[in-house]
């Protein structure tokens, strides 16, 4: 078993380009050790189970680099750490990888490391789904304790999925909106006893299960949330392979590992997530060694420290769009040729060459290549077209230059991109002001409809085609703000609303591929929204670091209850 | 002049007297060593505005214009800076990158002393209320750091080059308005002032004729010390991205936009922030050399 595993982590090694002289050596040298000994050692008896994670190897075997081992400190650079750990408010990046850690959730990520593969049982340990897709019934794992040693029960599991929507909760605050990944479509949610639980849907809902591993839907110890209260946010008492052991706002979390998780203890014994907004003092701390953990580094580095003896560097699939939304409320992104003309206009090779030194892919629409329901008639359009960029200048009947401004968030690569899409405009008419803005006075200005071109991404948090095209839902503030669509276009906004709603009740996994196919083609035709690249995340972490599961952290996803030092 | 000739001794203090008299030639190599750096540094400002006032007939590169292809080029006899991420030539945003710089630098300065002096006299000359309220208020504007006022100015006004100039502009007034006030109120206590009040000389007059020619010196040596301050605070601002849109060049944007590859490219953010550090330290040694110069009780120093 062991020697097929560090075959195929050997092949991972060259399929994501990683394979670094050392780790060859390395690898090559276990290879050989484990054909020898499989060709020398006794067949093991069927059905005998492998060693447990960190038991001491037989006397004279060789301790192969693919032999998990108990210990170490990873020291995780995020790109922030917010002011609190609650996770019905966004907090940015950096939090929610702590929420990830320290939290289980009724399911999790496939095993596999392939982030769209299917939802894996967690803290409920199998379940079953009503013909009509409409009621899931899920049978509470047993034994799981809490970090403050209260034991999970189907009523802990209730009360932390309805504590976000319910104002009688002694932990409930206003303005608490990331549940309605879980909640939106919920009609009700019961504990008929302490081992089940069942959650009633309105219409079926193809993501659901994937739905229930996002951070919003983290489980959290009932005692605590009596206890905490509203300061569960700085005091989040979860059940998962980490607990917190110090969080210091706006800069530090620390967290040690939890000894009665339910699936034994983790590998590593320190998890300390530092917040680094500026990519300079991230590449310093990486350089000086003050952090072994960087899966938020700038692209420009990655190059450098793929050649680098003591640090790797891993990329998966490109899960995170990059685009430019067109917000329709304002003049003159809500005229249909200026759209266009702006999607023609723009080369996106220069984007994924310069912004995005390379790791990038072209886009075609919304959902990505490794995703399900992808189409890729998209990345035709998505090539630059000056001729066909200047037709709709001039079609669209707007006196030249036409005159607007792109409104982005002042960190990381949207400035380069900005000045990039700047330039590119400029060349078929457009006269386009760069608008600056940090990252509240962003999301305030493009949810408020106040933008004309704006620029963000989307990742693919809930492994499914829903979680990226869910945008354009009318409900939504991408919808009503971002493109504004759900406003200046009703009709169109109707439309999509009635596909979106088709796309994620329809169980036939052909007839779904169909009905994305047609939302993306109906994206495309108005361009609400206009694809920069596909981007595929790098994570740079010490070459001692191993079994990161790759799929999760291309986009921002990253469970380190598997990880180990060697 | 042979010493037999000279009898007595006060022909040969006389003549010694005569023979050391500086020449000019010996006079301005006692200045430049006197004013060494002060020369220097004014040599290097000189070439710094006119690189930046010059920069199109300087180089043949488009500060703006991107080339992809020719992009992170190291420095080469081609590009001497090397280039940007974006295919920019390094050499030719350094050279237009002064110009925001300067620009705000002194403009901020310029409209910060105007309106300085204009409250610094009026307190210093007419004293009582006036006095205290003004300089109450500059008093509140000094209780901020200077850099967060302008901030909180550029924040509320939005960025660009003119509402950079009035932020750093705003929140240097307290320094000249004190200044002005304290040189003002010692000189209405001259005898020559308190004569032309006798004599019916209206105030405009008094301060036109009397103070204002006597408090040039002072101010002097401080716009230059704050000019030096002003063009910090600009690349201050750029560097916050709170200066000049872009992909304009200016020096404290691009030491921010390459920052991050200061391992990989260093050429990129070091030639912008070289250029801020030579060009501050050039202003402070005019400035130094200007007080050595005005400065009464420095001069024979």
């Amino acid at each position: 078993m062991t020697d097929a595993k560090t075959l195929e982590k050997y092949l991972n090694y060259v399929r994501e380009a990683t394979l670094s002289r050392r780790n060859f050596m390395r690898n090559t040298a276990g290879l050989a050790t484990m054909a020898a000994l499989a060709a020398c050692a006794p067949a093991a008896p069927a059905g005998q189970a492998p060693a447990a994670a960190g038991a001491t190897p037989a006397a004279g075997a060789t301790v192969a680099a693919g032999a998990p081992k108990t210990g170490g400190t990873l020291v995780f650079a995020a790109e922030s750490i917010g002011e609190s750990l609650e996770p019905g408010l966004w907090n940015g990046f950096g939090i929610s990888n702590v929420i990830d850690n320290v939290g289980a959730y009724l399911t999790r990520p496939n095993s596999s490391g392939q982030w769209t593969d299917p939802a894996e049982a967690s803290l409920a340990e199998s379940w079953t789904i009503s013909e009509d897709g409409k009621t899931y019934t899920f049978k509470i794992r047993k034994g799981v304790k809490f970090h403050d040693g209260a034991d999970l029960d189907a009523d802990a599991i209730v009360r932390s999925l309805t504590r976000q929507v319910n104002k009688d909760d002694a932990s409930f605050v206003d303005g608490l909106y990331m549940h309605v990944n879980y909640t939106f479509n919920r009609k009700s949610i019961t504990a008929p006893d302490k081992e089940t639980v069942v959650i009633e849907l309105e219409r079926p809902d193809a993501a659901y299960l994937y739905r229930l591993f996002h951070p919003s839907a983290i489980i959290i110890s009932p005692k605590a949330l009596d206890e905490y209260k509203k300061e569960i946010n700085t005091n989040l008492i979860s059940c998962g392979p980490f607990k917190i052991d110090k969080f210091t706002p706006g800069a530090e979390v620390t967290l040690v590992a939890f000894d009665d998780f339910w699936e034994g203890r983790p590998y590593i014994d320190k998890i300390v997530v530092r917040g680094y907004p500026d990519e300079g003092a991230m590449l310093a701390a990486i350089e000086a060694g003050e952090v072994n953990f960087a899966p938020y580094p700038p692209a420009s580095a990655v190059q450098r420290l793929k050649e680098s003896q003591e640090m790797k560097v891993m990329a998966g699939p490109p899960l995170i769009n990059l685009f430019l939304g067109c917000c329709t409320l304002n003049e003159p992104t809500n005229n249909h040729d200026v759209r266009l003309a702006i999607n023609y206009a723009i080369n996106r090779d220069n984007v994924i060459k310069a912004v995005l030194y390379g790791l990038g892919e072209l886009p075609a629409s919304f959902v990505g290549p490794t995703e399900f329901g992808f189409d890729p008639a998209g990345r035709d359009i998505s090539k630059q077209d000056i001729a066909k960029a200047k037709d709709h200048v001039a079609k669209s009947g707007l006196p030249t230059p036409i005159k607007f401004s792109l409104t982005y968030e002042n960190n990381r690569f949207w400035p380069q991109m900005a000045e990039l899409v700047k330039s590119d405009l400029e060349a078929v008419g457009f006269a386009v002001t760069l608008d600056a803005q940090d990252s509240g006075s962003y999301w305030g200005k493009v949810n408020d409809g106040k933008s004309q071109l704006n620029m963000n991404q989307r990742s693919l948090w809930v492994p499914d085609p829903d979680n990226k095209v869910t945008l354009l839902e009318s409900h939504n503030a991408s919808a009503q703000g971002e493109t504004g669509i759900a406003k200046a276009m009703p009709e169109y906004s109707k439309k999509m609303d009635e596909l979106l709603a088709a796309g994620v009740s329809e169980l036939d996994k052909t007839k779904r591929a169909e009905i994305y196919k047609q939302i993306q083609e109906l994206i495309l035709e108005e361009m609400p929204y206009v694809m920069l690249a596909y981007y595929t995340k790098p994570v740079i972490m010490a070459a001692n670091i191993n079994d990161l599961p790759i799929g999760g952290a291309s986009t921002e996803r990253i469970f380190l209850q598997k990880v180990w030092m060697s | 002049m042979s010493v037999a000739k000279l009898k007595d001794s006060n022909h040969l203090v006389t003549a010694t007297s005569l023979s050391k008299r500086p020449t000019l030639g010996r006079r301005l190599t006692a200045l430049r060593q006197k004013y060494e750096l002060a020369l220097l540094g004014g040599i290097f400002f000189a070439l710094v505005v006119l690189g930046t006032i010059f920069a199109p007939w300087l180089s043949p590169y488009d500060p703006i214009k991107q080339d992809i292809p020719s992009r992170l080029l190291t420095p080469s006899a081609i590009h001497w800076f090397g280039t940007d991420e974006s295919g920019r030539d390094n050499f030719t945003r350094v050279l237009y990158g002064g110009r925001p710089i300067l620009t705000t630098g002194i403009s901020s300065v310029l409209l910060a002393l105007l309106i300085g002096m204009g409250i610094g006299t009026a307190a210093g000359y007419r004293g009582g209320l006036l006095d205290d309220l003004l300089m109450r208020a500059m008093d509140i504007m000094l209780s901020f750091p200077t850099i967060l006022l302008a901030i909180l100015i550029v924040a509320s006004l939005g960025t660009g080059l003119i509402n950079t100039i009035l932020a750093i502009a705003f929140s240097l007034i307290p320094t000249f308005a004190r200044l002005v006030r304290s040189i003002v109120i010692t000189l209405v206590r001259e005898q020559y002032v308190t004569a032309a009040h006798a004599v019916g000389t209206s105030d405009w007059q008094i301060i036109a004729k009397h103070i204002f020619p006597n408090m040039i010196p002072p101010i002097i040596v401080q716009a230059t010390a704050t000019l030096a301050i002003a063009i910090s605070y600009s690349s201050a601002l750029s560097f916050l991205g709170l200066g000049v849109e872009p992909p304009r060049p200016d020096w404290g944007l691009m030491v921010s936009q390459g920052q991050r590859l200061i391992f990989d490219a260093i050429y990129i953010p070091f030639f912008p922030g070289l250029a801020i550090t030579l060009t501050v330290l050039s202003v402070n040694y005019i400035g130094d050399g200007l007080r050595d110069h005005l400065d009464p009780t420095l001069r024979n120093r």
